[in-house]
């Protein structure tokens, strides 16, 4: 992200989204070099342009640092150690709860993932979290599951009620 | 086309008499309008079963007060969250969610409201009158055009979404690599899919759009304990019903914005295929371009509200026409009521207009009854729904995630897509926290599979020869306004640097 310091723009950060298009652009070409042309077109001609806006930003910012309009720095991505453990955690949790819904099922996993993140990241006593986690998820099984019928894969709970109610 | 008062007449009080169909349709479309993944198409496909099991006219009312509604509820996860509910509300995020940060999310929400219902309105009642007229404008759009018109919607809202225009063109033209994944249209040979065969038929919209929106703005918000600045929770805990009054008076004190905005959503939404994300963003475009303090647009500002949801409203209008004129859907929720027309045996076209003209043209009454009863329901809402922004980001962003999860499954039902979808989570984590607009991303990726189907078809037409995109004098006036609209904004710069210059 650009953040003027003495009237300078931060540059280095920044860099993350065009390396991951021009890795990406490079492998598009390669997957696509075998194909006959009409199948190739689109995507040549986009990725011909990301390459040259790309090296448009390069040429941009090694004349601003070589002026001293531009500087490096990282700090954009990681502004503190607590946010970085926040962040991520919460963002392993989603991984846990995605890896975890084909076997407990949408209404358990999404439980046990809202009941986590309110016990450490709200600080919730356990009896709240438990309380406002099961109606939560609960909700969302009457939307989803009930209501709009989404298939999503069920668990020991749907089973149950699916069972016990014919739902 | 045969329009005589008694039609509409008649028409009215038909749709008069299923109020309670329209306010039950209403209510579904702007619940499933505010949730991303759960889109007015994937409803009506839903509902299949009453559609095709109840009389045409009936399935008709409930499908078009399902499709306006989905609109207008798109709008207010944009503004509270800044997820919107489908492309069309990603305009509104620019000044939707600052309005609400500032602790006017109640005044914006109701310009959404309004601005919705105007928007719609207008655009519905021009169409019965304007149908045989406005309708040739889609002869107008072939594939050189569509080509050029979609390179346009990219640079322009790279130009819009972004501060930096080379970022948000680089990010505009990364979603169209990322759209260009899948099998190809002629050969179906996959192409950078990874090895994953849930790919073969391109990157899942829904997956892209609940990532690099919702996943990105759950991890984003963890910075600060609440979505709302320390001023905007006072005068946010303070709101009552006077805010709801003053969001009405700041819309109609801009009723000409409201009108003008939905026209531009009106005609972008006759071209086929061009949709509501497009409308939104061309309008906003289009009243920062004409406003007289473009530089307050992105800061929360009321135009910047009312611009896309007139437009995406007004599209609505516009994707109908190509549908019933000449049987050719608008968008993809057109194609799916065509599908349950066509089940109903109704001939679209011009003989609609000549076997059953009432039905052509109680389309639009529909559409204006299901505006007006969504304006009276929503409005008295908007004080309560407007406190979500009250809830801590600790508890609102798991809720965020837990829920938007779903809507990622729903459409194909791949748990590959739930991966997916938090990969671009990260893609567009990475995007805000470096700068470079998601909502480019998205609209490219939107876009990408349209250029290229449109690239081909104007290839095979002119026999491989690539000066066919040259040929035609529409699609040349498009790209001398595509130049324009690239080169406008380094000129502006240019003269605002040497009128700080000469300040100085």
């Amino acid at each position: 992200m650009n953040n003027d310091r003495d009237g300078k723009v931060a540059t280095g950060a920044d860099w993350i989204i065009p390396i991951l298009g021009a890795g990406f652009a490079t492998y598009y070409l390669i997957s696509i070099k075998d194909l006959a042309w009409e199948a190739k077109v689109s995507g040549v001609f986009c990725a011909v342009v990301l390459f040259l806006l790309i090296a448009i930003f390069a040429l941009r910012t090694a004349i601003g640092v070589a002026r001293g309009t531009h500087y490096l720095e990282w700090r954009s991505l990681y502004e503190s150690h607590k946010l970085a453990i926040v962040r991520g955690a919460l963002f392993a949790l989603t991984v846990a709860n995605v890896a975890l819904i084909p076997w407990a099922g949408f209404t358990l996993s999404t439980f046990g993932f809202l009941f986590t993140c309110f016990l450490w990241l709200e600080r919730m006593s356990a009896r709240r979290a438990a309380i406002v986690a099961g109606s939560l998820a609960l909700f969302g099984y009457v939307l989803f599951v009930l209501i709009l019928r989404t298939a999503l894969p069920p668990g020991p709970f749907e089973r149950l009620v699916s069972a016990l109610t014919g739902f | 086309m045969h329009l005589s008062l008694s039609i509409l007449a008649d028409q009215f009080l038909l749709n008069f008499s299923y109020l309670w169909l329209i306010i039950i349709a209403t209510t579904i479309g702007i619940i499933i309008g505010a949730m991303p993944g759960f889109g007015a198409a994937n409803t009506i496909i839903l509902l299949l079963p009453f559609t095709l099991a109840v009389p045409v006219d009936v399935a008709l009312i409930f499908m078009v007060s399902l499709f306006v509604a989905s609109h207008m509820g798109g709008g207010i996860t944009s503004i509270l969250l800044n997820i919107p509910g489908n492309g069309g509300a990603a305009a509104t995020c620019l000044d939707g969610y600052p309005m609400a940060r500032k602790g006017m999310g109640q005044q914006a929400l109701v310009l959404s409201f309004v601005s919705s219902t105007v928007g719609g309105m207008v655009t519905a009642c021009l169409s019965i009158f304007l149908l045989p007229y406005i309708s040739r404008l889609a002869y107008y759009m072939h594939s050189v055009e569509m080509v050029v018109i979609l390179l346009f919607g990219i640079t322009l809202i790279a130009s819009v979404a972004s501060d930096n225009m080379l970022k948000g063109l680089i990010a505009g033209f990364l979603g169209l690599l990322i759209g260009a994944i899948g099998a190809d249209h002629i050969y179906s040979t996959p192409r950078a899919t990874f090895g994953f065969i849930e790919l073969y038929d391109g990157v899942p919209l829904i997956a892209v759009l609940i990532g690099v929106f919702a996943i990105s703005e759950a991890l984003t918000m963890m910075e600060s304990a609440s979505v709302l600045s320390d001023k905007g929770r006072e005068l946010m805990k303070q709101a009552g019903w006077a805010e709801t009054w003053e969001g009405v008076q700041m819309a109609f004190a801009r009723t000409w914005h409201m009108i003008w905005t939905s026209l531009v959503g009106l005609v972008i939404g006759i071209i086929p295929g061009a949709g509501a994300s497009i409308a939104a963003f061309v309008a906003y475009q289009q009243s920062r371009l004409f406003s007289k303090t473009p530089e307050k647009y992105g800061t929360g500002i009321p135009e910047g509200v009312i611009a896309p949801e007139a437009a995406n409203n007004g599209c609505s209008s516009g994707d109908l026409i190509p549908l019933l004129v000449i049987g050719v859907p608008g968008g993809t929720t057109a194609a799916v009521m065509l599908i349950v027309l066509t089940y109903h045996g109704v001939q679209l076209g011009p003989r609609l207009f000549i076997q059953n003209p009432g039905m052509g043209y109680g389309v639009f009454i529909t559409m204006m009854i299901a505006y007006a009863v969504m304006l009276f329901t929503t409005l008295p809402l908007t004080r309560y729904v407007s406190r979500l922004v009250l809830i801590p980001t600790t508890v609102l962003a798991p809720i965020i995630i837990a829920f938007t999860l779903v809507g990622a499954f729903a459409p194909r039902g791949y748990m590959f897509d739930l991966w997916l979808t938090l990969g671009f989570g990260v893609i567009g984590y990475l995007c805000r926290r470096t700068g470079y607009n998601v909502v480019a991303v998205l609209i490219g990726v939107i876009l990408g599979p349209m250029l290229e189907a449109n690239v081909m078809r104007a290839l095979r037409i002119s026999g491989d020869d690539p000066l066919v995109f040259f040929s035609s004098p529409v699609g040349n006036g498009l790209w001398l306004a595509l130049a324009f609209s690239l080169m406008i904004p380094s000129i502006a710069k240019w003269r605002r640097n040497r009128a700080a210059l000469a300040a100085s």
